[in-house]
Formats: C-alpha cells, structure tokens, sequence
C-alpha cells in the first residue's frame, strides 16, 4: 500500500487554461453536433426568455383589458413555445451526450494505444492499480462534466446573457439595479475560488489514492491471505478513506457557503426590484398595471439568473473533479515515448538473424551511462548467453535489442540493418521474448498458444504443444485445448504455464529469440522435458539470453559476463573456465551445481575477491 | 439525519413564505399609497430569501456529507468484505470486474445514495410545500396548476424502468472493459514480446466501442424523458395564465396572488429538472448497488467460527483424515489422504507437476475446505480454529512470490508492519536476501514493483522467504519456494531455518531430491494420491518413482542432459 502523495503535491492550479483549451479541442472535433446542439440551445434559452414575458403581457394587456381571449391565446402560445423548447432540449442532450461519449471514446482508446506503445520500463515504474484508477475513476469524472456539464453550461450561459439583454429592454432603471449585483459577486467569487480549489484538489489526491490501492489490493490477494494481512490492510485502507471523507468535508463546506452567499444577491436583488419598482409607481403612477408587470418580469427573471448560480458550488466540484481526471490522463497521454518511427522508416526485410552491437552506449538519464561500450556480432543460429548481477545491464542489452529505447551511442543492426531505419512492428513480429514469469491471458489453452498468430490451425496449436511436450497434458484436461484458463493462468501448474509460454513463442516462430530464462521450477521429469522444449525452440534461431542455468551457459556459443554496464569476459564456457577470470571463481564457487543464479553468485564471488 | 430533515423542512417554509411576502409587497405596496409597508415586505421577502438559502446551505451540506459516510462505509466494507473471501472466489473472480466495481459502481451508488434520495427528498418536499400554500391561498386555482401532476408520477414511474434496465448493462460492459484493460496491463510484457499491442487495442476497443453504445441508449431514455416531464409541468403555468388571470379579471383573486403562483411554478423548475437527473441518478445507483451488495452478500465459503477457535498456542501436530478434494465441479485432485505430521517433524512433498501437492498445503491453510474428511493441528478440525489466528500460525511461502508496490522492507514487514528494522534486515540476512538487498540504490528502502521487476525469481523468492521467517510461527510451510534459488544458497537457507525454526513443524514442498532428503519423512504424489512414503534411503532403495526422480537429478544424470 503505497501512498500517492507526490500526486497531492503535484496537484496544480484549479483551473488550468492549457489543460482546458486540450478538452476543448477534444469537444470541437464534432463541429456539426456542437453547433447544431448551441442552436437548439438558444431556442431553449429563448423561450425561457419569452415565458415571463407572456405572463407580464397577461397581467399588461389580458388583465389591464379584461380581454379573455388574449389569455387563451397566450396559455396556448405558452404551450405551443414550452413544447418546441423541450424537443429542442431533448435533442439538444442528446447530440450534446453524444459529443461527450465520443470524446471519452477518443480518450479511452488514445490512453490504451498509448500505453500499448510505452515501453516496459513504464510498466516497472507504474503499478496497474494506479493506471486503471485513471480509465475509471478519472474518466468517470471527465463523463459527469461532459454529459452534464456541457448541456446546462451552454444552456445556462446563453439563459444568462439573454437575461440580462431582456430586462435592459423592458425597464433600464430595474436592468440597472440588477446589474450592481455583478461587481459586488466578482470578489466573493475569486475569494471563493481559492478557497474551494484548494481543498478540492486534496480530495481528489486522496480519492484516487484511494482507488489505486483498492485496485492493487485485488490483484494481490491471494499474497495478502497468506499474510493474513486483512486487517492490517482494511485498518490502511479505512484510514485513507477516513482522511478522504474528512477532506470531503471541508471541501463540502466551502462548497455549500455559495448558496447563503448566493441568496444574500437575490434577496438584495429582489427588495431592490421591489423598493425601486414602487418609486417608479409613485413617479408614474397612472401606470400602475404596467409596473407590476415589468416588476412581475423581474422577479421571474431573477429566478431562473440565480439558479445556475446555487449550482455553483456542486458545478464547481464537477469541474475541479474533471480538471484533476484530464491532468492525470494527459499525464500517461503526454508520457514521452523515447522511440518513434522515422518518418522514412521501411520495413524490415525477412531476416537470418544477425546481431551485431557496435560501441552500444546507454544512459537512461542524462551523464548516467549504464552501459560503455559494448560489441558483439552473433551469428545467425547462435546463442549468446548474459551473466552478470542485477544492475549490470543485461536487461538493458535486451531492451535495446527490442528498441525499447535508442542507442545513445553507436549502433545496433540485424542483417546488417540498423534497428532505428525500420518500423518498430516490422522488428518486433521477427523477433520472439520468453520471461520469466509465464504470463497467460484468460481465455483457452489454444487461445494462449495461438495468441501470436491468432489465425493458426488447429493442428499447428497441437504440433507447437508437442514439440513442448505439452501436448499429453492438455489431452488429459477436461476440455482439451479449449479448456478455460482463468485470470493469469491460476489452476494450471507452474510448469504448465511454463509449458504453454513455450509454446507460444514457438508457435510465433521468430528467428530471434530473446530469453530471460524462467528459473522457476518443474518436476525432474518435466525439467528434462523443459530442458528439451528450449532446446528445439533455440534451434535455428539466434537466442540472446538472460542465464540463470548452467546449462545454458555450457550450450552458448559465447557468453558475456557483465558488471556495471560493461563487458568483462568473454567467451565460451571452456575459455573462461581456464581464463582465471570471475568466470573461472564463479566455477570454483560452485558449479556442481544444477541450476543457480548465476548472476548473483558471480557478484558474491567477485565482491569476495 | 434529524438535522438534516429538520434544515430542509425549515428552508422548504421558508422559501415557501418568500413569495407570500412579495405578493403582499405588490398587493399593497405597489399601489402607491403604502410606500411603509411596501419596503416592510420588501424586506421580509428578501430577509426569507437569506434565510433560505442558510438552510439550504446546511441542508446541503448535510446531505452531502451523508452522501460521503456512504462512500466511505461503502468503500470500508467493500475493501474488508474482499479480504475475506476465500482463495476459491478469487480463482474464478476477475480483477477488472471487482474494481470496477469497487470505483464505479460505489461511486454511482454514493451519487444515488446520498444525492439521489436526499435530492428527491427535497424536490418532494418543495411540491408539497407549494402545494399546501397553493391551496391555502386558493384551492381552485392550484387544482389547475398542479393538474398535470399524476401524469408527471406516470412518466416518472415508466423511465425508471426504462433507465434501470439499461444501466444494468453499462455497468456490466463497463466491467468488461476493465477486465480487458487489468488484463493488457498486468501481461504487458507478453503483449509486446509478441507485437500483439494492435489486436489487443482492436480488442479493447471493441469493448469501450460497446461500452459508449450502451451509455448512450441509456442518455437516450433521459433525453426523451426530461422533455416530457418539463413540458407536463409547463401545463400548469399555460393553466394559470388561462385560468388565474380571468379570476383576477373577475376579481376572485389578487394580482399579486398571480405574480405569487408564478413566482412557485418557476421555482419548481428547477426541482422539476432536478427530478429527471434524479431518478436517472436512482436507477443508475440501485443498479450498481445490486452489483456491489452481489459481492457483499457472498459468503466466504471457507469461514471462521468466530472468535473462539483460538488456544494457547498451536503446537503443530497436523493430520489428515481421508481426504478428498476437487475445486468447486472440477475432477478431484487429492484422493483418500491419510497423513500424520507430528510436532516439529519436517515433512518433504515432491511429485510431477500438477500431481496436488500446492492443493494438499493450501488446505493446510485453509484456504479451501476439503470436499470429504478432516484436517487437523493439534486434534482439533482446522473449521473449528479462528481463521484468523490459525493463519498467523502458519507461515507460509507461496509458489508464486507476489511483491507489493512498496519498498523492499515494507514488503519484508508484510506480515508483521510493526517489525523493526533489526528484526527485518535479520530475516533477510537468514534468507540469504541480504546481499543482494544490500545491493539495491536505496536497499531497503528501494521501492519494487507488484511483480518484483527488475529482481529475477530467486531473489523474489528470498523475499516472500524473508517475510514468512518475519512471522516466527510453530508451522512452516515452503510451497515450492525455493526452486529458483541455486542449491547451494537453497542449503544456506535451510541451515538458517533450521536454526531458527528448531523444534518447529515443516512442510517442504519442491522438486528437488537434495530439498528433502534429510526429512522425517517425505511423502511422494502422483495423481492426487501420496505413492510412496518413508525417508530417503528408503525410497530409493524401493525402487519406485522418488528412485526415478533421485536418478534423474543425480550429477551423472544432469550431465549427460545438458
């Protein structure tokens, strides 16, 4: 349970003009929605307009002339109006909710190719909780404003202008007494803004904070019942909530102080409307029908001025909810993918398998070089075996295989070609990785096997599953090669998944093939078996791979022995066992044994030298 | 909750009074001839102005705050409710839908929970009050006015059907989604080692592309009904103007009486409004309740008897009495085992892959209940110990090391947060992880991710290992823990627990021969049935399958196939 306080510092500015200009642009992709939408709104807003004016033309002329049958008329005309109003309105929630969708459509789908395209160095730093609370919680607050928000705020913001338009028609005194409301709500309103901004953003800090560990929680589960760790975690979890609620209600609290403020303006508008409407009477006092009617207006007026207003306050945590969710999902948008296609990039040709390094050198951060130099030239076939400690950069050499990153020094080719003239996709698709930990996806045994080449026969599947010695196993299921695999492949065994991931890269048939060697284990029998499977999957491939075995290292054609980005020894098994280097002292430390990791042993061995 | 109830019915007569106020000022005051009583009431409407919206500050803020106790109560439950279910929930469950359902669907809940029914509270009210002036002040009239009413209740009643059927299905898509997003997110790797980030996204799109449909079909019943109730409600102000203005012709009523009404059937606009996002709020909240109160109403299907079930401490005699085990209508995977593991006995389990050794530990644990027979520590069936507390007294390392985004020493603490920094670096140390912790830019404080990347297994093995030597309990359990783990360090670990563990009940689950030979007793599987059993120089002078597998890890043996 990690806390995500840099989240609350990081926290900016209640409103962020850039970030509001970007949801905008999202929002204007669908001009002919949006303008049709402001159109049907302004009928909207026209007819709440003309509403009281009916009623003050009722108490004008329909009661001034006693005429029954303008009354009649204008009930019908008040009808007629309200109903083209509402299918107008309905019409215009509807392109307007449609708009809204389509921008979170956009959103969500850019949010997952962009993290399809961020490379795996982004997924070590970043825990999945935290980035699905960004798919759901953040995207659920950008939907509130967006099918909400943007209907009223529109409708609203014309109601308003036309408002004031109107009673400055109708009677410039009472439009100008209304109007001295404005400058006094200027002031209250920023002094309001600092301070709601302020504790809004904690609360959204904390929410999401919240989510991300309710998120990490699950996925961890089975961990957390070992521990017996339920308690500890619910008590963690009720404290973070705690302090949100908590959070909640001082941000509740400013938030509803709007409303009394609010009030206060439309009490003082309303003795004003009344105090100067009876001046007028006494200065024209002939006139007394025409007076109540303009004040009747005014007073109408002020009701429908004021209640946006009062939605203030909860529009106002819509809106600081929404400006937190768009600077966390530009956030992952905006996350620097350090390698693109050039703009000339081909594709790469169907390749041998050559690898060549020449001077590779790589710094993650800037005058941090993690890797100094380092060349290699691998026959298309062979097998190159990395030993060394974490940290020596064995991982990194993988990744700049895969262009995960770009060189920031000399060159990196296959065939000849240099990785960075070619399409990522057409590099990638020829070449095949096998981890550690045995990923499988829910779905089949066949859907995991074919999960590279969805379109591969069924008996393509059952030949790559035999080649693994796999095949036997899935027969024995209850549904054979269909048979479910839930979540992360739970109720198959270890070495069954395993068995499977094999499979798998085989059944992508790559010419390279990239191993950072699964120590975990299988039974003996299993393990000659696994022993077997690797071999044929390495077979006519270039293999570069992360050993942890000693067989491995016996098999490769040449093995590099690395410590802190650079190349030590290099050389065969043979060679360096009677190189009297830190191969040799790792051989000496203990190479009866059967599987190890090498890695670390070699750093134990060199650290006691 | 009373004084909530209590600022809204106050704020409800006061806004109610409010325009009564103003039609004395117009009645009276705008005659002229009254300039006194014309401010008077001029200043008593806005005074009640004011006090409404004092009250309907604080009735907002209650019910805003209640909304957020829900929230949290909610949440709370949800997240204890989770830790409780038992391992084979989990095995079907999936991740995405159970968070999405702890994000979205409690905060849907909350909205209808809190805002929704305390919003309709307030919208009922509001037609209530003005209801009661209206006809105080006259019956006839406000008949008319409030005549399309029942037809507002009818339209209310047909959405809410309408909306609640589809919102079920948002919801559940919205599950899937997530689903299919936890899932590209946490097999990443496997995803860009096979290029296959474009049929994953043609995937996921496929799923939001569903998701929006849906959502829209249910704005599309919103967009219909809002209209109808707004316009139904508009029939009353065409009835006033008809109706109320010939009485005033007629001189039954007062022109201010006029000005009054209208001033009430605008300011159940907004409530009017108001109806339609709440009822579309109701039904989308009842919906997702159903979908959280689904998870909160399974039960754990293995459960605690309480707080009994505790002694003084477990001495870790552990038996079992012929049983037979199968998840949930699978096949059976233990068959008929009879097992006596007496205290501070260390008990190798070795056998092919899948043979149920993980199975017959996990109900050790109890994290299922056997289908047939008993388990017992100490004489005592394992369903009749406090989870709880039975769990603390087992320490075990699962095959699969899971490591907590959080820093290295938190994770060693896992079990024990209150440990000391001492105790912690110890453990490691005894689990030969010290080393290369100490190797780390931060050691202990370096943070790791959920699936310990950048560590390779072993060393997250020593890990999961460091946090069960942390818990110092009478049982431990090593389920396969140390197959990444090089021989060597394997037999550095085992020294270590030796030591620390004297005396203390082990199971040792694996592979290898060399992990077990010095047992008791090691017990072979194949097939859910224990095969052989006997110690070492026993078994492979039996002949049998532990001869087999003793042969095949000999030194000749690895040789020769490598």
């Amino acid at each position: 349970m990690i806390h995500y306080r840099h989240d609350i510092e990081r926290a900016r500015a209640p409103f962020n003009w850039s970030l509001t200009t970007r949801m905008l642009g999202y929002i204007a992709r669908r001009r002919s929605n949006l303008v049709i939408g402001g159109l049907l709104s302004l009928i909207v807003a026209g007819v709440a307009l003309v509403q009281p004016l009916l009623v003050m033309e009722a108490i004008r002329r329909g009661i001034g002339d006693g005429d029954f049958q303008l009354l009649a008329t204008l009930g019908i005309i008040y009808v007629l109006i309200t109903a083209v109003a509402n299918v107008a309105m309905g019409w215009e929630i509807w392109l307007l909710s449609v708009v809204g969708q389509e921008v979170l459509y956009d959103l969500r789908t850019e949010l997952f190719r962009k993290l399809q395209r961020l490379s795996l160095n982004y997924y070590d730093r970043t825990n999945s909780g935290s980035i699905i609370s960004r798919f759901t919680s953040d995207v659920n607050s950008l939907n509130d404003i967006l099918t909400e928000g943007l209907v009223t705020t529109i409708t609203d913001f014309v109601l308003i202008i036309g408002i004031f338009v109107a009673m400055f028609m109708q009677s410039w005194q009472l439009g100008v007494v209304t109007i001295l409301i404005v400058p006094i709500m200027l002031p209250a309103a920023a002094v309001f803004r600092t301070y709601a901004a302020r504790s809004y953003r904690l609360v959204r800090a904390l929410m999401s904070e919240t989510n991300a560990n309710l998120a990490e929680s699950i996925i961890g589960m089975k961990t957390t019942q070992a521990f017996t760790r339920e308690k500890e975690n619910a008590r963690l979890f009720g404290t973070v909530t705690e302090r949100t609620l908590q959070a909640h209600k001082r941000a509740r609290l400013i938030g509803v102080s709007i409303i009394p403020a609010v009030d206060l303006l439309l009490a003082l508008a309303v003795a004003l409307v009344l105090i100067v409407g009876g001046r007028l009477v006494e200065v024209d006092g002939d006139n007394r029908l025409e007076v109540v009617a303009v004040v009747t207006l005014f007073l109408l007026y002020l009701q429908r001025l004021f209640q946006p207003l009062q939605e203030l306050g909860a529009r106002f945590d819509l809106l600081q909810a929404a400006m937190a969710a768009a600077e966390r999902i530009f956030g992952i948008l905006d996350t620097k993918v350090s390698v693109t296609d050039r703009p000339d990039a081909g594709l790469l040709a169907p390749i041998e398998g050559r690898v060549q390094f020449n001077d590779v050198r790589f710094e993650y951060l800037p005058d941090q070089p993690v890797l100094h130099g380092i060349s290699f030239d691998l026959d298309p076939g062979k097998t190159l075996a990395l030993v060394g400690a974490t940290g020596a950069g064995k991982t990194t050499i993988i990744s700049l295989i895969y262009r995960f990153y770009d060189v920031t020094d000399g060159t990196i080719s296959i065939d000849g070609t240099d990785v960075r003239t070619v399409t990522q996709q057409s590099l990638r698709s020829q070449m095949g990785l096998v981890l550690q930990d045995p990923f499988l996806f829910k779905g089949t045994i066949r859907d995991n096997i074919a999960y590279a080449r969805p379109d591969a026969t069924q008996a393509e599947v059952e030949e790559a599953a035999r080649v693994v010695h796999l095949h036997d196993t899935v027969m024995q299921m209850d549904f054979g090669y269909d048979t479910a695999v839930a979540e992360r492949g739970t109720r198959l065994s270890m070495g069954q998944r395993q068995l499977v991931s094999f499979a798998r890269a085989l059944l992508a048939n790559p010419k390279i093939l990239v191993l950072d060697e699964a120590t975990s284990s299988v039974d003996t029998q299993t393990e000659a078996l696994v022993q077997d499977a690797l071999a044929r999957l390495m077979e006519n491939r270039t293999s570069i791979v992360i050993a942890h075995r000693l067989s491995t290292v016996r098999n490769a054609d040449e093995i590099l022995v690395m410590e802190l980005g650079r190349i030590i020894e290099r050389g065969t098994h043979e060679t360096l066992v009677n190189a009297d280097g830190h191969y040799q002292r790792l051989n000496e430390l203990g190479l009866s044994l059967s599987d190890e990791d090498l890695g670390e042993r070699l750093s134990a061995g060199t650290s006691t030298s | 909750m009373v004084f909530s109830v209590t600022a809204l019915v106050l704020s409800l007569i006061v806004e109610g009074a409010a325009p009564a106020a103003i039609a004395v000022a117009i009645n009276r005051g705008l005659d002229g001839d009254e300039g006194g009583a014309l401010l008077a009431f001029a200043l008593l409407a806005a005074g009640l102005f004011l006090a409404r919206g004092i009250l309907s500050g604080v009735f907002n803020f209650l019910w805003q705050f209640q909304s957020r106790l829900i929230d949290r109560d909610l949440r709370d439950e949800f997240y204890a409710h989770l830790q409780k279910l038992s391992y084979s929930f989990f095995d079907r469950a999936e991740s995405g839908d159970l968070i999405s359902r702890g994000i979205s669907d409690i905060e849907a809940a909350r909205m209808a929970g809190g805002m929704g029914l305390y919003r309709l509270g307030e919208i009922v009210g509001k037609y209530a009050v003005v209801l009661v002036i209206m006809f105080g002040v006259n019956a006839r009239l406000a008949l008319f006015t409030l005549a399309s009413t029942p037809l507002m209740i009818v339209a209310t009643i047909y959405f809410s059907h309408q909306l609640r059927r589809r919102w079920v299905r948002v919801q559940a898509q919205r599950s899937i989604m997530t689903s299919a997003l936890t899932e590209a997110l946490t097999g990443a790797r496997v995803v860009k080692a096979f290029a296959q980030e474009e049929a994953e996204t043609v995937r996921f799109e496929r799923t939001v592309k569903d998701l929006t449909n849906y959502f829209l079909d249910a704005i599309k019943q919103y967009a219909l009904f809002l209209p109808i109730l707004v316009f139904l409600s508009s029939l009353g102000t065409m009835a006033l103007i008809w109706v109320g203005f010939s009485l005033v012709i007629d001189g039954v009523i007062e022109i201010g009486t006029i000005v009054q009404f209208n001033i009430y059937v605008v300011m159940l606009f907004g409530p009017t409004r108001a109806l339609g996002a709440v009822v579309q709020r109701l039904q989308n909240g009842l919906a997702a309740a159903d979908r959280i109160f689904e998870i909160l109403d399974l039960k754990p299907e293995v459960e605690s008897p309480g707080t009994a079930g505790t002694c003084e401490r477990i001495e870790g005699h552990i038996r079992f009495e012929r049983v037979s085990f199968r998840y949930g209508r699978g096949g059976t995977v233990l068959h008929d085992i009879d097992l006596d593991i007496a205290t501070g006995a260390t008990v190798g389990i070795i056998g092919p892959t899948g043979s149920g050794k993980t199975t017959l530990v996990n109900l050790i644990s109890r994290y299922y209940d056997p289908t047939e027979g008993r388990v017992t520590i100490d004489g005592q069936d394992l369903r009749e110990y406090n989870l709880e507390w039975l769990r603390r007294n087992l320490a075990t390392v699962p095959q699969d090391p899971y490591l907590f985004t959080n820093t290295m020493a938190k994770n060693i603490a896992y079990a024990r947060p209150m440990a000391n920094m001492d105790d912690i670096e110890a453990a490691a140390t005894r689990a030969q992880a010290g080393r290369f912790i100490d190797g780390l830019p931060d050691r202990y404080e370096t943070i790791v991710g959920e699936r310990g990347v950048g560590l390779s297994g072993g060393q997250r093995q020593r890990v999961t290992i460091s946090r069960a030597l942390l818990m110092n309990a009478p049982i431990l359990i090593l389920d396969d823990s140390t197959s990444s783990v090089d021989t060597e360090t394997e037999r550095l670990i085992r020294d270590a627990m030796q030591e620390s563990f004297a005396g203390r009940t082990t199971i040792v689950v694996g592979q290898r021969v060399g992990s077990m030979m010095d047992a008791d007793e090691i017990l072979v599987m194949d097939e859910g049935r224990i095969v052989e059993r006997g110690v070492h120089a026993d078994l492979v002078a039996a002949g049998g399958l532990y001869a087999e597998i003793h042969r095949l890890q000999s030194p000749a043996a690895t040789r020769s196939a490598s």
